[in-house]
This record gives structure tokens, sequence and C-alpha cells, in this order.
């Protein structure tokens, strides 16, 4: 048992990668994702660089969440618990200032 | 019989229904399989009204997104998510959705007094054909808001074990930290998606059924632990400078609200619902009802004191018990929902079965009524002048014979502030009460045994 479990510990903390895709007309600001700031700014159309990122299973679930700043509007919304060795694109497909809406997309390959 | 003399004497105890047609009420918060078909299809009309007009769902959505992590733009900014464990200055979570959903059931009991929000309990309730998603329930927002739910496709729901072990932490932070971040909380918002993914959760009508659940949860753990305490003394939102329809919002101290009681709410289960350490004080509202189709046991320091209102309605059980006071000029009833009763005879529906009856474990004799500065009738020598009253730093109370006692305050929430031991002596002398806040506070005498002798009302200048 306790072999298996270090076992996970050993795959988690391989990390995972991520990058965020602006699909949206609008720039968008103030990136946070796990509770990191990426200190970048996506205009439309445009992908942020891959970022390596291990977490504790607890840390991951507990901080899924993407933050932005669009359209003097402050969204976030629960993205899915990152697994070790996967990579993830969030794309971030729409945003409906109107009425506060936000839709993203993800795209999870095998990491290479 | 001596009670019921003395009760009919005390109390106006009205056995009939008596129907409200203004005012509000406080509540008796409930899992929604327990409410009645009436309590669903009215809190149901109550969201859909709530939507038009001034549109109180969309107003209190955007609030909760703007702040949902305000900090991530402006790092000296409030906000009401993902503070702990870093910056517990700012920590708000439990106490602020405490309020927010205390805020919607308000506007609810405007529309119906009888309405609470009641609370969907996730880490039992877990199927996408639960009767929560059915059409005439929570299920009919989901086309007519454009919801886009999506049951179940993303994430679980929390697991008892993983409930438990949360309510076993001591330290409250931890406690807030755990439950904010983990699923016990964000498992429902992932699990339901649509809305309930973002920040704009609050436009899902069953937020605030999860949210009550949230609120109880921290309700039961700060029944166990008593240890919930902030650093913040003020609440964003609740700042005084927030105004809905024309009516400023104001401060509210998270501190104040750690124990529901203090908003007048109580959360049943299984049949049952306690009502106990609250003085009736219709602070929000002028009628204080407390309506539950099953049992509503009220006792152990529940005071409805001079001058007040409230109401207690069940369909089948109110059962007073001892520490119940209702002191004389009270307007007290405890009454029998005849008309929902009738319509579940009608409908044949299946009360539920309560394996005590009502009176089963209580001596009728130990109920306690009270009266502000009426003779105790057991004991018609004792009677208590308290002086000064407002007070400031001191009370002095004057017993007309020598006794062993112990007095003890409380606040209008039921809670106990302090306790002293005299022995043999006919006064009675509190001092350093100069750290209470300004307000009404309620002085008990027991006697030596125990007893209760009498309580009075004070005020703190």
């Amino acid at each position: 048992m306790l072999i298996w479990y270090c076992f996970a510990v050993l795959c988690f903390q391989q990390g995972f990668s991520f990058k965020i895709v602006n699909k949206t007309p609008y720039a968008i600001t103030n990136i946070r994702l796990y509770e990191y700031d990426m200190h970048i700014a996506l205009s439309p159309n445009e992908a942020s660089a891959v970022k390596t990122l291990s977490l504790s299973p607890e840390k991951a679930e507990g901080s899924s969440v993407l933050m932005l700043f669009a359209e003097n509007t402050n969204y976030g919304i629960y993205i899915e618990n990152p697994q070790s060795g996967k990579k993830y694109t969030y794309v971030i497909d729409s945003i409906q200032p109107k009425r506060n809406n936000i839709f993203i997309s993800t795209i999870i390959e095998e990491q290479k | 019989m001596l009670f019921y003399k003395k009760l009919l004497k005390s109390i106006p105890l009205v056995a009939v229904v008596v129907f409200l047609y203004q005012g509000n009420s406080q509540s008796i918060r409930k899992n929604y399989q327990e409410m009645t078909t009436y309590e669903k299809t009215e809190l149901v009309n109550a969201f859909y009204q709530l939507r038009e007009g001034e549109d109180r769902i969309t107003d209190m959505s955007d609030f909760h997104m703007n702040y949902f992590n305000f900090d991530n733009i402006d790092p000296n900014r409030l906000d009401i998510h993902f503070n702990l464990p870093e910056e517990p200055e700012k920590e708000i979570f439990l106490a602020w959705h405490r309020r927010f959903i205390f805020e919607m059931e308000q506007a609810m009991q405007d529309i119906n007094p009888k309405l609470t929000i009641p609370y969907w309990e996730s880490s039992v309730d877990q199927s996408t054909t639960s009767s929560l998603w059915d059409e005439d329930f929570m299920g009919s927002f989901n086309s007519n808001w454009n919801l886009n739910r999506n049951l179940s496709s993303f994430g679980t729901l929390p697991t008892q074990q993983e409930v438990d072990n949360m309510l076993a932490m001591t330290d409250f932070f931890e406690f807030s930290d755990f439950f904010e971040r983990q699923r016990p909380h964000s498992g429902a918002h992932r699990w339901v998606a649509g809305p309930m993914l973002t920040s704009a959760s609050p436009r899902d009508p069953v937020f605030y059924l999860h949210h009550a659940f949230v609120d109880k949860l921290w309700h039961d753990w700060e029944e166990m632990h008593h240890s919930s305490s902030y650093v913040r003394t003020d609440m964003i939102r609740y700042d005084g400078t927030y105004v809905f329809d024309g009516q400023t919002i104001p401060l509210v101290n998270p501190n104040d609200i750690v124990d529901s009681r203090a908003l007048g709410v109580f959360y049943a289960e299984d049949g049952l619902a306690t009502l106990d350490n609250y003085i009736v004080s219709n602070t929000y509202n002028p009628e204080e009802l407390f309506y539950y189709q099953y049992t509503i046991e009220v006792g152990n320091n529940f005071i409805a004191p001079e001058n007040t209102t409230s109401k207690m309605e069940s369909i089948t059980e109110v059962v007073l018990k001892p520490g119940f006071f209702a002191e004389s000029g009270a307007n007290f009833v405890a009454a029998i929902d005849t008309e929902t009763t009738s319509l579940l005879a009608a409908r044949s529906m299946v009360k539920k079965e309560r394996k005590k009856k009502p009176f089963d474990d209580v001596q009728l004799d130990q109920v306690w009524l009270w009266s502000e500065g009426d003779i105790d009738p057991n004991d018609p020598t004792v009677v208590m002048q308290t002086f000064p009253n407002p007070f400031d730093s001191k009370i002095t109370i004057k017993l007309n014979k020598k006794r062993d006692c112990v007095i003890e305050i409380y606040n209008m929430t039921g809670q106990l502030i302090k306790q002293e031991f005299f022995e043999f002596t006919n006064t009675l002398e509190i001092n350093n009460l100069f750290g209470l806040s300004s307000g009404t506070y309620f002085v008990k005498v027991l006697g030596g045994n125990g007893e209760t002798l009498v309580v009075k009302k004070v005020i703190k200048i």
C-alpha cells in the first residue's frame, strides 16, 4: 500500500503543463491560475507560453480556478483538476460582458 | 395541570392558525426533502419573482462575481474567496456567504413569511435524478434561465467521510480553508456546472441550497468547537456603502454572526428542529415565525421577552421543553398549521414518524415562565432590583433575602457572556463590565440548586 502511495506521489510530482489561449475579441489581464499570478496579458487570439507545475493533489483540488479581468469585469471559473503527465490547453472561447458569462474549453493531451 | 394554568395565565397561547398578511420571519432551515409541497412551490415562485423588477437574483450574482477574488485586480482590496492560508486578515468566506444567503432569505420572506432557504445535503444526495432536479423544483430554472447545467460531468461531490473528517478539524482557519477549497464546498459548484462553475454562481438558484448546506456544516462545526473567530471586524458589501433598491446595507462584523442564531437561523434535521439559546428580539422582523412541518422543540434558554412577537408553527407538533421562557406581555403563539395538515390528509401524504411522542421526556412543571420584575410563584420572597439600569461598568443586584446564587449575563442571541457565583448574600455586584458592547442583555439569577429565580433585562450604555 505504502509503495503504491509513494509511486502515486512520485508520478504526481512529475508535474503537468498548461497554456492559456484567448479566443475572445477582448484583451485579458490579471490572469491567475492555480493561484499563480501569470504576469501576462493576452490580446485577442493570443496564447500564453507553456508553463509546467507540480502540485500536491490537495493543492490541485483547492486551487483549480482560472481568474482573469476583461472589459472591466473580474471573472473566475473552476477548471478541471490537473493530473500529472498531462498537458492542458485552456481556451477562453467567449466572454459576454453584458451577461457576465465566460465560456472556456479544455484540451487535454499526454505530455511528451 | 398546574403548568397549563400558569401557561394560560401568562401567555396568549393560541392553538388555531393565524394567517399573516405582512411581516417577515426568522427561519428553520430544513433539507429540501423535508419541505412540504406548498413550501417547494412557494420557493420556486419566489425565485422567479425575485428575478423580476429590481432583479435581486442578478444583483446578488453580480456582487458575488465582482468580489469573488478582487485582490486579483488590486492586492489592497478585500474579497470573499481564496484568502487563506496566506491572508487571514482578509478572510470572510463563511461569514460573508452566511450573510449573503440570509439576505436572499429575507427577500423571500418579504414575499412569503413561511419561506426559508432549504439545504441540499450534497454529501448524501448525489443522484442526477434526485427530486432536487425535478421540473417542478430546481429543474425548471435550467431551461427557463438558460443555465446549461451539466450534472455530474465535471468533478465529484464530497463523501460523508470527507465531511466528517472536516468537521473534526479544530483550528477555525484550517477548517475554513479546507472547506472553501475542497469538495465539501467546491464539489457542488463543479458537479452542477453551468453558472455554478463560475463566479456568477448565484445566478443558479441551487447555489442558495448548496450554500445553506455549507452554512449548516459551519453551524454544526461551531456547535462542536465554539471557536470561529475572524481577524476582520467588517465585511465587504456590508460596509455601509452598498445600496440596493434605495436602501443602504449597514456594516456587519463577521464575528457577530459566527452563531447562526444571531440571524435567527436554526437548522432542522431528520424531522426535528431544536430551538435553543435564543432571545426573540424582532431585530429583523416584526414577527419571528419559525415554521417546520415536523417536530419543533423549543427550550434551553429560548426566551420570548415582553413586547416581542413570535410564533412556532408546525404541521405535527410543537414541544415546549425546560428552559423555554415567555415573559408576560410577550406575544407568543404556538400553533398547528391546520390548513396544510388538512391538505396533507386530503392528499394522503405520510407524516414523518418520530420515535418519541411530545412530552415523553419533559416534566411539564420544569418549563419555566418568567416575567420581568414578577415575583417567582415558587418563592415569593425573591424579588430582584437591578441598578443602575442602564449600566456602564457595574451592576448591583439586590435580593430581599440572603441565599447562595449564580448570576449569568446573556446577550441578545442567548450567548452566555459572564457567570459569577455568590455565597449566602443578598447583594450581588458584578464588576468589570467595561468590555461589553452597548446594547441589551439579560441577567439571570439561579438559586443554589441551579433553579432559575428570575430574569431581568438590562441595558449597557
